[in-house]
């Protein structure tokens, strides 16, 4: 490559850099204004105020990237979001409306919307309207918009459809995908179990294994987050600690994918997950397994696995970064964000962000599985909402929110009892309307039911209970009242 | 032979020779990969070197791969193959990029068509940083798996990936809901209204509360990740330790987490991660302080064997065998170690001088020895009795650069070692030392059979007049054995005593100049000439004028030399040079 070439491509890179870095600032505002636009238009007439509120910032943003960039578009690549050729990173600020945008254009079998340069503020209106009231269980949705808007005159809008099937493809892979987060679900219990016995007997630990693990966690959970989601809701298996271990993992980087966490950062956090109960390892089973309250001295022992976890650590690991994310979450897992709980700090400090994560985690799986400080369980949305109310002295209010954000108020795994007398186990959380997810109907008078039918709770219209009333969550039930296993009908 | 057989065997060779292009071609990009490894090596990143071969790897890598999709390359310890053929030998078997790729797991690496710069930078960037480092940051694995490659695929040995779950966690529970059913729900709905109602309400006022996160939380939580950044280990370790030991409220829980950090240290040195072992040693010898000042007697004690016992006799043994064997080893951090050890350690380190095998090792050692300073002589100086000549040149340096005077009785004894390296390091020693005790030592060395060593002590003392070194060598150059004493000895000897004596010593040097003998006449010739240049050097009044007396003296030959040194003198004294450096020069015999 002669000299010119070369410092042409080294141009073209740095120009390239540039505009990737706009899109991804611009990316995240953007996304925000188009998901909240298309909620308002389905709630409200073009001529509202709230929607013109809306339209306005939307169409400046809109055309201010044109302007930038030649053309605006939004398209749909293995889960991920692009906004022209930049992948948008999904953080904190932005989740809830990148996930919103994605589920949606798939729904609409849309790959690619694209807006150019030209467009006004009209056709942008119209837009958003059509999409804000498209029937989704239209058989052919795609084509609906499509004629609408060829119909509406729309000339600066182009959309590109799904090019393969991509409903059975989409479930293929979610059976895949299902197939291989079992198998690594089950991976980390025996992850922690070999490494809980290895700690006890005194013995080190090979960290790279850990950290493959996590990885592969991370990984998956970057696919598809709703499979964790409700393997996390398993609660009644007979390995208790390690079960609790590996859903305080997948929970922690479900968290910590919300807040926009690296990959590396989600492994630190990942790795410190799963050992911040590793200083129970040397507390004796029948202290754990206690069916009725702790006495003073028994709680007097249970107060020192956060210690104890660290020393175990020092003991098995590395001191490396891993490592000492690890040691610091299990000493402060039970702290409180105002510094009460234990152990008592000579020291005041701010607590870690993994421990804070961690320790919200840790108490909603305690809370929920009833084994070791709770000896009854607490339903899940019972357990989010007394962790909601003691927010500000114990956890870190935002975290908290955030993550009762991502599981929902009825979380996904709740067993739930519906207004028609059906009972079903939530399947997927719905952000805008967090008291109506999916549901899978698992039974009613008969029995468990054959083959599960599953309901959407914000888009049902139907109810056997009361014709005319739509169908809702009464309430959740506790299936280890039952000693019930949902395994089979999460698994 | 016919056609269609000629044209098979055309054929053959041409697919030969298709094969062998492509392996030339592959084999050139992996010798461009290596040589730009290399050069990340060896040059820092923003340095124009590596970007140029960067650059070429990546061009020649995407040339190949836009002609053939794929570069599959398979690895094993010391290789590289393409195709089942090695295209890269290294020579070392445990160094190298083969090497690096293949302890971390990976047995096969595949750059595919579509890469990009970046990713080939990155790729690079982590294998360079893996093989550069003593300690990397991480392994391959990790550090690839972090930096998302979609072009570059790899396949590692990873044993749990592929081992057997066996010994599954066990669901506890039934699988009927029959039961559950009758026991939840009221067909007749109305028992199940009242229950539920409570549950609504609180539901919905919760939904109420939860609402949206407002900015100011969402600034905190920005805060909260930056922080995050930031995030140091060591020092949050430190933090932890303390924290823990603090709530060791038991001696023995204490005694037990006091025993953790042992045991770390002598992994972190077993690692050769002296860097972290010396930061643990810190932290032990703070908290031993703190302890201290609490007047926690008991914990005090337990750290301080802790401390002593991390520079035991066994445990130095153990240093001294990684110093031999790693000569990469972060020397910076070992000294820093070594240092922090307790001074019980000092013996040990003493006669790890003596196992050390290489001098940049032994070197650091000495200055370890050398920072215990005056206070720990006596200790250090144990060294002089040890049977090795060279422990003992090494502590008799250790001595001299610390330079106190405690030390004079060690080297009295190391001035007349046996071995004449002991005894120059011995008089360097002494010349660092100030006393005039120092003094006799250094005249008694004019006595050493070893000429050289005279000739130094005798430069030493020219640099400390006094009375005792005036009289010893004005006593010395008027022996009769004088003059048959080589003339780099008496000239230096004369220097000295003009330097030191002053006019005291004009008298004895107009005496050696025009002293007569009948034997050894070229000897004395010389003393006189060099006696002569000396007296000329002493540049007092009384010498000059001693100078002026020579110059009309009856032998031609002092009187040519004093008329020569005059004129040079006055000359000087005429320019206005005064006795710079070069006009001693001139003066010197």
């Amino acid at each position: 490559m002669n000299k010119l070439a070369e410092q042409v491509t080294s141009q073209e890179r740095k120009q390239n850099k540039e505009n990737y870095l706009y899109l991804l600032e611009k990316g995240k505002g953007l996304v925000n204004l188009f998901y909240a636009t298309i909620r308002t238009a389905a709630l409200y007439e073009p001529n509202n105020d709230a929607f013109r509120k809306q339209i306005g910032p939307l169409m400046q943003a809109v055309r201010e990237i044109i302007e930038h960039e030649g053309e605006l578009s939004f398209s749909s690549k293995e889960g991920y979001l692009f906004l022209n050729q930049a992948r948008l990173r999904l953080d904190f600020e932005n989740y809830v409306a990148s996930r919103f945008i994605l589920e949606f254009t798939q729904k609409l079998q849309i790959y690619k919307l694209t807006l150019e340069s030209g467009i006004s503020q009209a056709e942008l209106q119209d837009l958003i309207c059509i999409l804000a009231h498209i029937d989704p269980n239209e058989k052919e949705p795609f084509e609906v918009i499509e004629k609408k808007i060829f119909e509406q005159n729309l000339g600066h809008i182009r959309l590109e459809k799904e090019r393969e099937h991509p409903v059975p493809e989409a479930e293929l892979t979610s059976l895949d995908q299902r197939r291989t987060a079992k198998k690594t679900f089950y991976r980390a219990i025996s992850v922690v179990r070999e490494f809980s016995q290895r700690t006890q007997s005194g013995k080190g630990m090979n960290l790279v294994k850990v950290k493959r693990l996590v990885q592969s966690l991370v990984d998956q959970i970057l696919q598809n987050e709703e499979i964790f989601l409700e393997l996390s809701a398993l609660k009644n298996y007979d390995e208790y600690t390690y079960l609790h271990s590996t859903n305080v993992c997948i929970l922690s980087l479900l968290l910590g994918l919300r807040l926009g966490l690296s990959k590396r950062e989600l492994c630190e956090l990942g790795l410190a997950a799963l050992f911040h109960d590793i200083g129970k390892v040397k507390l004796p089973l029948e202290l754990l397994n206690k069916p009725s309250e702790f006495d003073e001295s028994e709680w007097a022992k249970m107060r020192k696995h956060p210690v104890m976890g660290v020393k175990n650590l020092l003991a098995s690991l590395k001191l490396d970064p891993f490592s000492i994310r690890a040691m610091l979450v299990s000493f402060e897992h039970h702290l409180n964000l105002n510094l009460s709980g234990y152990p008592k700090l000579k020291e005041k400090r701010d607590l870690n962000l993994f421990s804070r994560i961690v320790s919200i985690v840790d108490t909603y799986d305690a809370m929920t599985s009833g084994r070791v400080y709770l000896k009854t369980p607490f339903p899940p949305d019972e357990a989010l909402r007394k962790m909601f109310y003691v927010r500000e002295k114990v956890y870190d209010p935002s975290l908290l929110k955030l993550f009762i954000n991502l599981l929902g108020v009825y979380p996904v795994g709740s067993l739930v009892l519906l207004n028609d007398g059906q009972i079903g186990l939530v399947t997927k959380n719905n952000p805008d309307n967090p008291s109506s997810p999916k549901v899978k109907l698992i039974a009613d008078q008969e029995g468990t039911k054959e083959v599960p039918e599953i309901l959407d709770l914000s888009q049902d219209s139907s109810s056997s209970a009361e014709p005319g009333a739509s169908r809702s969550i009464l309430r959740c039930i506790d299936p280890q009242k039952y000693n019930l296993d949902l395994s089979q009908f999460i698994l | 032979m016919s056609e269609e057989t000629l044209d098979l065997k055309s054929d053959l060779n041409e697919l030969q020779d298709q094969s062998n292009e492509l392996l030339k071609a592959a084999q050139e990009v992996v010798n461009l990969f290596i040589k730009a490894i290399k050069i990340f090596c060896i040059y820092p990143p923003d340095n124009p070197i590596p970007k140029e071969f960067r650059n070429n790897l990546f061009r020649k890598l995407t040339e190949f791969l836009d002609e053939n999709e794929e570069l599959k390359l398979g690895i094993d310890q010391s290789r590289l193959f393409f195709k089942d053929k090695v295209i890269l030998k290294e020579e070392k078997k445990d160094e190298g990029v083969a090497f690096a790729l293949y302890r971390d797991g990976i047995r096969e690496v595949s750059f595919q068509k579509g890469l990009e710069q970046e990713e080939l930078f990155s790729f690079l960037e982590a294998i360079t940083s893996c093989i550069k480092s003593i300690l990397p940051e991480d392994d391959l694995v990790t550090l690839f798996w972090e930096k998302d490659l979609p072009h570059i695929k790899f396949s590692a040995v990873d044993e749990f990936l592929t081992e057997d779950i066996s010994d599954l966690p066990q669901p506890t529970g039934s699988k009927d809901l029959k039961e559950l059913y009758y026991s939840e729900v009221d067909l007749e709905g109305s028992r199940e209204r009242e229950i539920s109602q409570p549950s609504k309400i609180q539901v919905e006022r919760f939904l109420r509360d939860l609402d949206l996160i407002p900015q100011r939380e969402l600034d905190e939580l920005k805060f909260l990740l930056e922080k995050d950044k930031s995030f140091e280990p060591l020092k949050e370790m430190f933090f932890i330790l303390k924290e823990v030991l603090s709530a060791d409220s038991e001696f023995s829980d204490f005694s037990e987490t006091i025993l953790l950090l042992e045991k770390l240290l002598d992994s972190l040195v077993g690692q050769e991660d002296f860097y972290l072992a010396s930061e643990v040693l810190l932290l032990l010898k703070n908290l031993g302080e703190a302890e201290s000042e609490a007047g926690q007697a008991h914990r005090t004690e337990r750290i301080k064997e802790a401390l002593n016992r991390a520079g035991d006799k066994e445990r130095v043994k153990t240093l001294t065998q990684i110093l031999n064997q790693n000569p990469r080893l972060d020397l910076f951090s070992a000294r820093k170690y070594l240092s922090l050890l307790s001074r019980n350690t000092i013996p040990h380190l003493v006669d790890m001088l003596g196992e050390l095998e290489n001098f940049a090792t032994r070197s650091m050692v000495c200055t370890v020895l050398e920072s215990w300073g005056e206070k720990n002589i006596e200790l250090l100086s144990k060294g002089v009795y040890d049977r090795r000549w060279y422990v003992v040149r090494n502590i008799v340096g250790v001595l001299g650069r610390i330079g106190s005077p405690l030390a004079i009785p060690y080297l009295k004894r190391t001035i007349g070692h046996e071995d004449l390296r002991v005894r120059k390091q011995t008089l360097e020693a002494l010349s660092r030392i100030k006393g005039e005790e120092v003094n006799s030592i250094l005249l008694s060395i004019l006595e050493d059979p070893e000429e050289k060593l005279r000739v130094r002590a005798a430069r030493f003392l020219g640099e400390r007049p006094c009375q005792e070194v005036v009289d010893y060598i004005s006593n010395l150059v008027s022996r009769k054995d004088f003059r048959d004493k080589s003339p780099e000895e008496k000239k230096v000897l004369l220097e000295t005593l003009a330097h030191t004596g002053k006019d005291e010593a004009v008298n004895l040097f107009k005496k050696m100049i025009l002293k007569k003998t009948w034997f050894k006449k070229e000897k004395q010739k010389e003393t006189s000439y060099l006696a002569l240049k000396a007296l000329a050097s002493v540049n007092t009044p009384s010498s000059l004028e001693a100078l002026k007396e020579l110059s009309s003296s009856g032998s031609r030959k002092t009187r040519q030399q004093a008329n020569l040194l005059r004129e040079k003198f006055s000359s000087f004294q005429k320019s206005g040079e005064g006795r710079t450096p070069e006009v001693e020069k001139e003066f010197e015999i």
